[in-house]
């Protein structure tokens, strides 16, 4: 038994419906395979970024702009915690590793972010994709989507809170606010993180504080930058990362930050509550999506009824020349799943390239990569549709059973 | 070639015969009137016979009671002495596939196949694909008529092209249809040799075509 001949003529005959039924169906499907996918990527790509900030210390405020502000770069004025922490955290036992993170400048759009060279290196995770590190005030590593190559020279501007500059340009605003005399020198450049660090430019911290007049966070004027800092010399900064030696130490560390004028966090915790809100968002958009799904399928369905109505005659001649009821069945079912599958193949299709291109706009705006598109998890509820769309593909196939032949034949 | 090689495993010719056939029209649930009462006839294998009367008289009802679409209230149509009301519908259709051709009025064709996939079409009832030589006789048949290379749309062609849908099996046609134009059309021996006999609705050309005409 092959019904597919006649199949594909019914499908023929439709002429542009045969088009145009898929085209709705898999509009409608792609909105929930893209919106579940990107809700999924965006996860993924957030976390991945939040991954190297094992404990944030900052002064009390907002968790989240804290986050906002280190992990992902969007500028916003902090307030400063103690200096004198970074010299407490560096004879602390508990303390692996510990970084200060200054931002206030910017230059061609790209924040410049002061640091340690052992946080520029992920505690030593990675390397420069090409040249090396730095090593003395003045030089500068850019991220890997800097527009500047090895042994540019840059003058910093200061930025101004929750301003955006456009990347790569040097805005008047920009101009109009540079830290004449000071320069760096590019020499290196890191791999990509896919983060919003890919963008910024790191250079030692002891050089955005002398640019803004503060020292240099030792005690001699001259001498090897980066950690120990000195307490008493130490400026505020904005923020700490910290690596703690143990998960134990972890929390530990947690604690005893969160008292005495700092507050201490995972950002996971700050992601977490995040990722609640945007769940949330996610299911009530993901229950629209699926609702909105049915009732395609459903229209598509009645459409397929009607259809089948049409083609009483049609299914009669096969009927009258020798095929069974289980035939004109199929040939009905069979042509009814071949459009909501096609749908369902297209609608995954359309949401992969709506995915795409929200994965650009997102890395535009924001520096995170999200993850490619859609995955099986994405996928597997269009399954669940598919089968609920063949069942219901059943009313034109037994529409279709129940043709009285003669009858039709004779009045279609 | 023989048009009847087309169809493997056809139904063997046997003597139809019609025996007392009565069918009712039936009306809100209830009898009406009669529209066949009492047909009896017999066509022996190779036979042919017209059926002829006005517009309304039951000659379709009739060609669809012979082919086991419409089921008898009275009598019965037997097939080599088998009663084929009494079949299950899957004989029945087996029966219809293998043994009687079918040429509507209207040409019922499905004009998205072309005439060689019209004419091949029942034997995509039972089989994944048709055999090579099957396609290969059916479009020798095909060119035979003289629709080989068209779509069966223009009207003149659509009926070669159903009389050659119906006339790929040793049995067939059995024709609901006035046969217009039989001048334009060729003659039945030379586009179905495996003619047994022809039940039409026998305007002046099918009856030229009958031995009986009834």
């Amino acid at each position: 038994m092959n019904p597919w001949p006649v199949v594909l003529a019914d499908l023929r005959a439709l002429r542009w419906v045969a088009w145009i039924a898929p085209l709705l169906v898999a509009i409608a499907v792609s909105v929930g395979v893209a919106l579940s996918a990107q809700e999924r990527g965006l996860r993924q790509a957030t976390a991945q970024a939040a991954s190297d900030f094992d404990l944030l210390i900052g002064a009390p405020g907002s968790q989240t702009q804290l986050v906002l502000t280190t992990v992902y770069l969007q500028p916003e004025a902090l307030p400063l915690v103690d200096g004198a922490i970074l010299a407490a955290l560096a004879n602390d036992p508990r303390v692996k590793a510990a970084a200060p993170i200054a931002f206030g400048d910017v230059s061609r759009g790209y924040p410049i972010v002061g640091t340690t060279a052992a946080f520029v290196t992920r505690w030593d995770r990675i390397k420069p994709s090409e040249g090396r590190i730095f090593a003395r005030e003045g030089e500068a590593v850019v991220g890997a989507d800097v527009r500047l190559a090895v042994g540019d020279a840059i003058t910093p501007s200061h930025a101004h809170a929750g301003q955006r500059h456009p990347f790569g340009i040097e805005s008047p605003e920009e101009a109009r606010h540079r830290h004449e005399g000071v320069r760096y020198a590019v020499v290196g450049r890191l791999p990509r993180f896919g983060s919003p660090w890919d963008r910024a430019i790191l250079v030692p911290v002891e050089s955005v504080w002398e640019t803004h007049g503060l020292g240099n966070g030792h005690a001699a004027e001259e001498g090897p930058i980066g950690p120990p800092f000195d307490g008493a010399q130490a400026p505020g900064v904005p923020a700490i990362v910290v690596k703690p030696n143990t998960v134990a130490d972890a929390y530990a560390l947690r604690g005893q930050y969160r008292q005495g004028g700092t507050m201490a966090f995972f950002p996971a915790e700050v992601l977490v509550s995040v990722y609640r809100t945007l769940g949330d968002v996610r299911d009530l958009l993901l229950v629209a999506a699926v609702l909105n799904d049915v009732v395609v399928f459903a229209a598509a369905a009645i459409l397929l009824l009607a259809l089948a109505g049409l083609r009483r005659r049609r299914y009669a001649v096969l009927r009258a020349l020798g095929a069974s009821r289980l035939y004109v069945v199929l040939t009905a079912w069979l042509g009814a799943v071949a459009i909501l599958a096609a749908g369902c193949a297209a609608g995954l299709a359309l949401a992969q390239l709506t995915s795409l291109a929200v994965i650009q706009l997102i890395e535009a705006r924001t520096g995170l990569a999200l993850p490619a598109a859609i995955a099986l998890p994405d996928a597997l509820p269009i399954v669940g549709l598919l089968a609920l769309g063949s069942l219901l593909a059943l009313m034109p196939a037994l529409a279709a059973f129940r043709i009285p032949v003669a009858d039709a034949l004779r009045h279609g | 070639m023989r048009s009847s090689d087309v169809y493997e495993g056809a139904a063997a010719p046997s003597r139809l015969s019609v025996e007392g056939l009565g069918v009712d029209r039936i009306e809100a649930g209830r009898v009406a009137c009669a529209i066949l009462s009492d047909i009896q006839f017999v066509l022996e294998p190779g036979a042919t016979a017209a059926v002829t009367g006005p517009s309304g008289a039951g000659k379709t009802t009739l060609l669809y009671a012979v082919a086991g679409l419409v089921r008898p209230d009275r009598g019965g149509v037997r097939w080599g002495g088998s009663d084929i009301a009494a079949w299950p519908e899957r004989r029945r259709d087996r029966w219809r596939r293998d043994a009687v051709g079918l040429v509507f009025q209207d040409f019922q064709l499905f004009p998205e196949l072309g005439v060689v996939d019209n004419i091949l079409l029942p034997t995509r009832f039972d089989r994944v694909r048709s055999p090579a030589a099957l396609r290969e006789r059916a479009r020798a048949l095909a060119e035979r008529v003289g629709v080989a290379a068209v779509t069966p749309r223009r009207r003149a062609l659509a009926w070669r092209a159903a009389a050659g849908r119906g006339g790929a099996r040793p049995h067939p046609p059995a024709c609901p249809a006035p046969c217009r134009r039989a001048d334009r059309k060729p003659r039945s021996g030379e586009w179905s040799t495996g003619r047994r006999y022809f039940v039409g609705d026998g305007k002046r050309d099918t009856r030229d075509l009958a031995d009986r005409v009834a």
